[in-house]
């Protein structure tokens, strides 16, 4: 298959199944509560465009916030985890019990003792987004060469030195496919923490709310328009998170020898 | 008087397993000693006692005076792959905590030593599998070292790069007056390098045997009958002290 061929596939794809759709709902004369074509979706998007740039602002801002703490804390307990076992073994049971707990059975309660909505949302969002880093930073920190680590022995390095010029550097490849997850997953936390606390204060409301709002409305055109935003803004993230990692990687790490083989 | 003696020197690991058992054995000042024996031995546990990597269970390993300065290359080259040539040439100086400006103009000298010039800002993926060695060779250089320990550096290079790096690194020892210990299951490889090779064997291991080779400087000493002649010796004195050992 060649490179073009390989792009142009899914895209076909899409444009069968929107015409498709298309199709569907003017035979069958469907009206816009039931299924909305995807050319009123559209239209949505466009007359709607005010609204939806704003609620995608505040659900982006949420999420990088969200990304942004996790990528801090979640690198930050990986350090110190690593330099005491203690301190691991008396934290870490904790960082999973908060990742296994679903964030709409926690979300109530932080809704509770938080007052500030957007500081809730970011709660929510961390949450849900914080573990993969810790976890794979984890990993990372303890993928260090073992010839290298004695040879910093041998050199008699300092703990900084160890964590500094031989730790982190050979943490990072695990450390940025972490991000990557979490990418996702803050927006993900973001989306559920709107709909969990959308008692919303202030005018500025995210997508979720949106999505709540046109539902009572009755406008579905709508939903799916912010529907498709938030989906698009995951793309947008987990490919600017990949671009960023491969071009970090590029020189050294085999995971990004190549531009073929640098998804999966 | 000897630069490293090692007496009655044991090490059983934590799995109650007895790696070594009264092995004695010294390192001459300006000595090429290669410790020579089958895998499994126990060679690179022994040389790991005398990095400091590990202690022994039995016996002592003394250094005469203070402990000398080290220079160290693994089997593997053991580079860091995000750094280039330069910065993994200076680690040691940077351990030290050298300024940047020194650590610098050291790898650059000890970099031009093993002849990777023009290689400074290459990380290792963009080297071939000899030059790598010649970065990790380099960062042994690189802190003015007094001995020299090597743990078979060049058993996963081709033939034509591993004789090629012997002879550079037998004249690069004899020009700084070294001491080595060079751990090798080639009987070759020992006999080209070594002013002396200790023969070692397994279960648990011991030095079974001393060769004092009688040798020549420069690669025409591979071509001598000397030089066959005593690697044929020192192969009879392995296979013995396997058999012993088997």
């Amino acid at each position: 298959m060649t490179r073009l061929a390989a792009r142009i596939a899914p895209l076909l794809v899409a444009v069968l199944v929107l015409s498709g759709w298309e199709l569907l709902v003017r035979v069958n004369d469907l009206p816009p509560y039931i299924l909305p074509a995807p050319s009123a979706i559209g239209a949505s998007l466009w007359h709607d465009r005010a609204i939806l740039a704003l609620s995608l602002y505040v659900t982006l801002k949420i999420t990088f916030a969200a990304l942004l703490t996790s990528a801090i804390a979640g690198l930050g307990l990986a350090v110190l985890f690593r330099q005491s076992r203690w301190i691991e073994r008396s934290l870490y049971p904790y960082a999973v019990i908060l990742q296994v707990t679903p964030i709409v059975a926690i979300a109530p309660l932080i809704l509770i003792y938080v007052e500030d909505p957007f500081m809730v949302m970011l709660v929510c969002a961390t949450i849900v987004a914080f573990f993969p880093v810790l976890s794979n930073a984890m990993l990372g920190l303890r993928s260090v060469d073992r010839g290298l680590e004695d040879l910093f022995r041998l050199q008699g390095a300092s703990r900084w030195q160890v964590l500094w010029l031989l730790q982190l550097p050979s943490a990072l490849p695990y450390y940025l496919g972490g991000l990557r997850i979490a990418g996702g997953l803050a927006l993900i936390g973001a989306v559920v923490a709107e709909f969990v606390s959308s008692t919303t204060a202030g005018g500025a409301t995210g997508l979720a709310w949106r999505i709540i709002e046109a539902g009572q409305r009755l406008n579905v055109p709508r939903m799916f328009a912010a529907l498709a935003l938030i989906a698009v803004a995951g793309i947008a993230i987990f490919g600017l998170l990949s671009l960023a990692s491969r071009l970090i990687l590029r020189r050294w790490h085999d995971s990004a020898r190549n531009e073929e083989q640098g998804e999966s | 008087m000897s630069l490293l003696r090692i007496e009655g020197v044991g090490h059983r690991f934590a799995s109650g397993t007895t790696a070594l058992a009264g092995v004695d054995l010294t390192l001459e000042p300006g000595e090429f000693l290669s410790i020579l024996g089958p895998s499994g031995c126990g060679k690179s546990t022994l040389l790991r006692l005398v990095m400091g990597l590990d202690r022994p269970t039995a016996g002592r390993i003394d250094w005469r005076g203070p402990r000398p300065r080290i220079g160290v290359v693994f089997q593997d080259p053991t580079l860091m792959p995000w750094a280039n040539v330069m910065d993994n040439v200076a680690l040691p100086l940077r351990l030290a905590g050298r300024g940047r400006a020194e650590r610098h103009a050291a790898a650059r000298e000890a970099i031009a030593l093993v002849g990777l010039d023009g290689f400074e800002a290459a990380v290792p993926r963009e080297l071939s599998g000899g030059m790598r060695m010649r970065a990790s060779i380099a960062r042994a250089f690189v802190g003015d070292p007094q001995v020299l320990l090597m743990d078979e550096p060049f058993a996963a290079l081709d033939e034509i790069t591993r004789l090629r790096l012997d002879d550079e690194l037998r004249a690069l020892c004899r020009r700084k007056n070294l001491a080595v210990i060079f751990v090798t299951h080639s009987v070759f490889e020992s006999v080209y390098l070594s002013d002396r090779i200790a023969v070692m064997s397994g279960r648990p291991g011991h030095v079974a045997d001393i060769r004092v080779i009688a040798r020549e400087e420069g690669a025409a000493f591979r071509a001598s009958p000397a030089y066959a002649r005593q690697c044929a010796e020192a192969s009879a004195s392995l296979a013995r002290a396997m058999e012993l050992s088997a």
